[in-house]
């Protein structure tokens, strides 16, 4: 009886009619490549007065169905885990129903092509409304990509609403980490497999506390850039916020001996350096790095980094004695951010605007992949958007990486995943799945500086807030 | 006789809850709205799924889904009085069970029930107190009158009352119950929240009444300011009231600030056209309200991107707000596709009075947004008047003169007569050009002022009486905070 009820309540498809467009669904999942280990793509129908919504997956002889009532598609984790297995290294084609005003409508299909790549596991990301550079309530979470579990790893309300930034991978499973609690008392909470650590990274030599940094692959060191940064406002063109630096330079923390490396190379009071971050064998460090010839922020437009390097010995902890320059930023124009290694040695992926080293406004900005190898860089417009496409982060096997991106609506960075195949393509991205598909929709918050890592962290909120209370943080020199 | 005295509770019940609505609808009407302003409750699954988990979900989704019919005035008062009303019954009856062995117990129990919903009342009227946790009272208070009514006392009873009251706690008891502020009856609040209402309305000349009570306070003036400035009238009114600079005119978006002033800044630049500094405002406003969110900052949000042309933008906030009862028709006319005239002709407006050209400001350069929309559209009347009443509140006459000469060269208003005046015989050069338009009373009035100025050495009592409405007494005596 129950299920003859069931079997009553649940829709079903008859005399659909044939459109000959895509389905309007959000998050947009039409014709995209993900990995195998990613969570269900559930989506939900945009058109008004959709009340019901079927799917069928196809593949090769392989089928399933799914049809609910309401706009929204929700595909069970267990049905969704065993198609992804069975039909893994295949194209699985997408075909939807939506029932509006009554009326079954049949929209054009779409595929997902599963790659046996798996993507990292988790990815951490800072929750922050897209307030101008203020915050109030603040959140870093980590997600597990293969399914729908988050935990808290810090959150400012049990920590004096202090601000926390910056939460970065490092190691070959991601099991390194470190983030920035700020404020009095404050410091780097380092995470480096055994004990949680709270230090300052800065000595008397430094004019500036550390910000963007990266772990050399050993773990025993993190390269820092440290900027005063000033936050200006556009007045037009929905540009809202410029932050520049107003000072920025280089440093090496060598977490063994507790002291910061620094070099003239690289806290050279004529030049802007910032955004540093390791090769994969740690040998060197790419950063970016721009004349300081500009009036600010008065004239930011002309204020244009290149993409650097420099060599970096890990034995004695010493800084190279040479700067190169691979993308020359007065030659090409445009201003290098936020260069990134693959962990293959082959590319930098990196962010490229119009001007200055704060591209989350900017809608210009796209990602850029610098082959190491040959020389060549490339935009990725299969994976770009009109809107600003940043922070960027690799997974372990050099074939994903995660970014964080406006073009949904302008205003609000999501995460969002890219496939990058044994020829160097890329491929179209999709926004991290929910388990509700209108989670982000209704969100107030911004997904801020996306990074992956395969393995979760050992740590929790409840920990951070124990440690931050607790304990002094320990000295660099 | 014995049955009147016997329903004298009930009378005197029925006169407080009529003192309770008559108090909410007429002379504390605009906290009501406040509340609901800076609440947001959308009518679909995953808002039910967001309480559910959380310790006195019933509480918490009840007392946000009730908030939101704050908006309709009566709506609020009614609402509370209800619950205060039941909060009462409950009470008096559980106390009168637990004293029923008193002859007096009707009158205890009477006492403390009226003692419990003032204290309610009392807690209602803060700002930011929730309805959620009178709701929580009211819950715990019925889980009490449940279990006292248990017959017997024996292993079963004790058993079921220890359930109950464990469902209790996690029907009625979140863990932010009673965390709001807790000021009580603010009537300087009410004042504050009245001027936000009737601004979000558009009620210039209601706002101007409201805001003319000298309270020595910077917002109110910011309020008052603005009502002038809707009315064309800002340069007439500036010297009628207490001004504190700059200020005054565009409210600091600063940590310092409160999330209420740093909202309300937004009005003034949105009314001028700079998106920017809106948005930025009703952001952070919003971000720090108690509740991160809120009806009015998600309509601003959506009105600031429409007009910049950003539809995906707005959409999200449209699509929030087409997700409420009470702002789904507002939503609706505001959706591109399906606006109304009237909303097309508000946004088109807004849209002609944009920058045309980009500029970089840091946050306290007021003057350079104010210079960027005049040059974009010289006849943005309200840019101008914002940015020559700023340089004379500033005491910045050689910019004054400056920007009149530039933006309002001939526009005749007394202050600026006056002003001018200043400049003349301080520093004529600065007015080359200047087709300065005077009035002969002006001129008469300036020199009686500087003489009974130099005669009594710049005594403040000498000039006090008739010119303490001019800008030169303002130039001489007002003391600026910037």
């Amino acid at each position: 009886m129950t299920l003859l009820l069931l079997a009553a309540c649940t829709p079903s498809v008859h005399d659909a009619q044939q459109k000959d467009t895509l389905p309007q669904i959000y998050p947009d999942y039409t014709d995209i490549t993900i990995p195998c280990n990613i969570a269900p793509l559930n989506f939900m129908f945009t058109y008004e007065n959709v009340d019901a919504v079927s799917l069928v997956l196809t593949c090769e002889n392989d089928s399933y169905t799914l049809t609910k009532r309401g706009k929204k598609l929700v595909i069970p984790i267990k049905d969704w885990k065993e198609w992804t297995k069975r039909n893994k290294g295949k194209s699985t084609k997408v075909q939807t129903f939506a029932r509006i005003n009554d009326t079954w409508m049949k929209y054009q299909s779409f595929t997902w092509d599963i790659v046996s790549d798996e993507i990292d596991a988790y990815i951490t990301y800072r929750l922050i409304e897209p307030g101008f550079e203020v915050w109030n309530a603040l959140q870093i979470e980590e997600r597990c990509i293969e399914n729908f579990n988050s935990k808290i790893l810090a959150d400012n309300s049990m920590m004096d609403k202090r601000c926390m930034n910056c939460h970065i991978h490092g190691g070959d499973k991601g099991q390194f980490s470190f983030f920035y609690l700020r404020g009095k008392g404050g410091g780097t909470i380092l995470n480096r497999g055994k004990d949680l650590r709270k230090v300052t990274l800065k000595n008397d030599q430094m004019n500036g506390s550390t910000v963007y940094g990266d772990f050399h692959p050993s773990g025993k060191f993190g390269v820092y850039s440290t900027n005063v940064i000033m936050p200006a406002f556009h007045s037009m063109d929905s540009k809202r916020l410029e932050v520049y630096d107003s000072n920025s330079d280089l440093c090496i923390a060598d977490f063994e001996n507790n002291r910061m490396i620094l070099s003239p190379l690289t806290t050279d009071s004529t030049k802007f350096e910032t955004f540093p971050t390791f090769s994969a064998d740690g040998k060197k460090i790419y950063f970016c790095s721009s004349e300081i010839s500009t009036p600010l922020p008065a004239k930011v437009e002309n204020l244009h980094y290149s993409l650097c390097s420099i060599d970096f010995d890990e034995e004695k902890g010493e800084w190279g004695t040479q700067v190169d320059t691979l993308y020359n930023a007065r030659i090409h124009g445009g201003s290098a951010n936020f260069p990134k290694a693959s962990s293959d040695g082959k590319y930098i992926l990196f962010t490229l605007s119009d001007y200055g080293t704060f591209p989350i406004w900017h809608k210009e900005a796209d990602l850029y992949l610098l082959n190491l190898q040959t020389g060549t860089m490339k935009n990725l417009t299969e994976t770009n958007s009109n809107r600003s496409d940043t922070y960027h982060s690799w997974s372990g096997n050099s074939r994903w990486f995660a970014f964080a991106s406006k073009r949904e609506d302008g205003q609000y960075g999501r995460v969002y995943f890219a496939y990058l195949d044994k020829e160097g393509k890329s491929h179209k991205a999709f926004v991290l799945p929910q388990k509700d598909p209108e989670k982000d929709f209704l969100n107030l918050k911004s997904y801020n500086i996306p990074d992956l890592s395969a393995t979760s962290m050992p740590y929790d909120a409840k920990m951070i807030e124990k440690i931050n209370r607790e304990r002094q943080a320990e000295i660099f020199n | 006789m014995k049955k009147l005295v016997s329903s004298i509770p009930s009378i005197l019940a029925i006169l407080m809850s009529l003192a309770c609505f008559y108090f909410f609808l007429f002379y504390y009407p605009y906290h009501l709205f406040y509340k609901e302003q800076i609440s947001l409750f959308l009518l679909n699954d995953q808002t039910f799924f967001q309480y559910f988990p959380k310790a006195g979900w019933i509480s918490l989704l009840s007392g946000d889904f009730l908030t939101q019919y704050f908006y309709y005035i009566g709506t609020g008062p009614a609402i509370l009085t209800i619950i205060l009303l039941l909060l009462g019954v409950l009470c008096y009856k559980c106390t009168v069970r637990v004293f029923q062995r008193f002859s007096w117990r009707k009158i205890i129990a009477f006492i403390i029930a009226s003692l419990v919903c003032i204290s309610e009342f009392w807690l209602l009227c803060s700002s930011t107190y929730p309805l959620s946790s009178t709701i929580s009272v009211l819950g715990i208070s019925l889980i009490i009158y449940i279990i006292i009514h248990f017959r017997k006392l024996n292993v079963w009873t004790i058993f079921s009352g220890i359930v109950l009251l464990g469902i209790g706690i996690w029907l009625f008891c979140p863990l932010s119950t009673f965390k709001g502020e807790k000021e009580g009856v603010d009537l300087r609040l009410e004042h504050f929240f009245a001027l936000d209402t009737e601004t979000n309305f558009g009620h210039w000349k209601k706002v101007e009444i409201l805001s003319e009570e000298d309270l020595s306070n910077y917002v109110n003036s910011y309020y008052h300011n603005l009502s002038l400035a809707m009315q064309g009238k800002l340069a007439d009114g500036l010297l009628d009231y207490y001004q504190a600079g700059e200020k005054s005119l565009l409210l600091p978006v600063a940590q310092t600030e409160t999330h209420f002033s740093i909202f309300a800044a937004n009005e003034a630049w949105f009314q001028m056209g700079d998106m920017t500094m809106a948005e930025h405002a009703a952001i952070l406003g919003m971000i720090f309200s108690p509740n991160h969110s809120g009806y009015r900052a998600l309509k601003r949000l959506a009105e600031v991107n429409l007009i910049q042309g950003e539809e995906k933008a707005a959409a999200k906030y449209l699509h929030m707000l087409s997700e409420t009862s009470c702002y789904k028709t507002w939503a609706r006319e505001h959706t591109p596709g399906h606006q109304t005239e009237e909303v097309k002709q508000f946004i088109d407006q807004k849209r002609s009075l944009l920058a045309k050209t980009d500029t970089l400001r840091l946050a306290g350069q007021n003057r350079m947004s104010l210079v960027n929309l005049l040059k974009s559209n010289p006849n943005n009347q309200l840019a101008r008047d914002y940015l020559l009443c700023m340089d004379l509140l500033n005491k910045n006459l050689n910019l004054f003169a400056a920007d009149y000469l530039e933006f309002a060269n001939g526009i005749f208003k007394p202050i600026y007569a006056q002003a001018l005046l200043i400049v003349q015989s301080v520093q004529p050069e600065l007015l080359q050009g200047c087709k300065m338009l005077m009035d002969e009373n002006i001129l008469k009035d300036f020199q009686e002022y500087m003489n009974l100025y130099s005669q009594s050495q710049g005594r403040i009592s000498a000039v006090k009486s008739k010119f303490s409405r001019t800008y030169w007494y303002y130039y001489h005596y007002a003391k600026t905070e910037n």
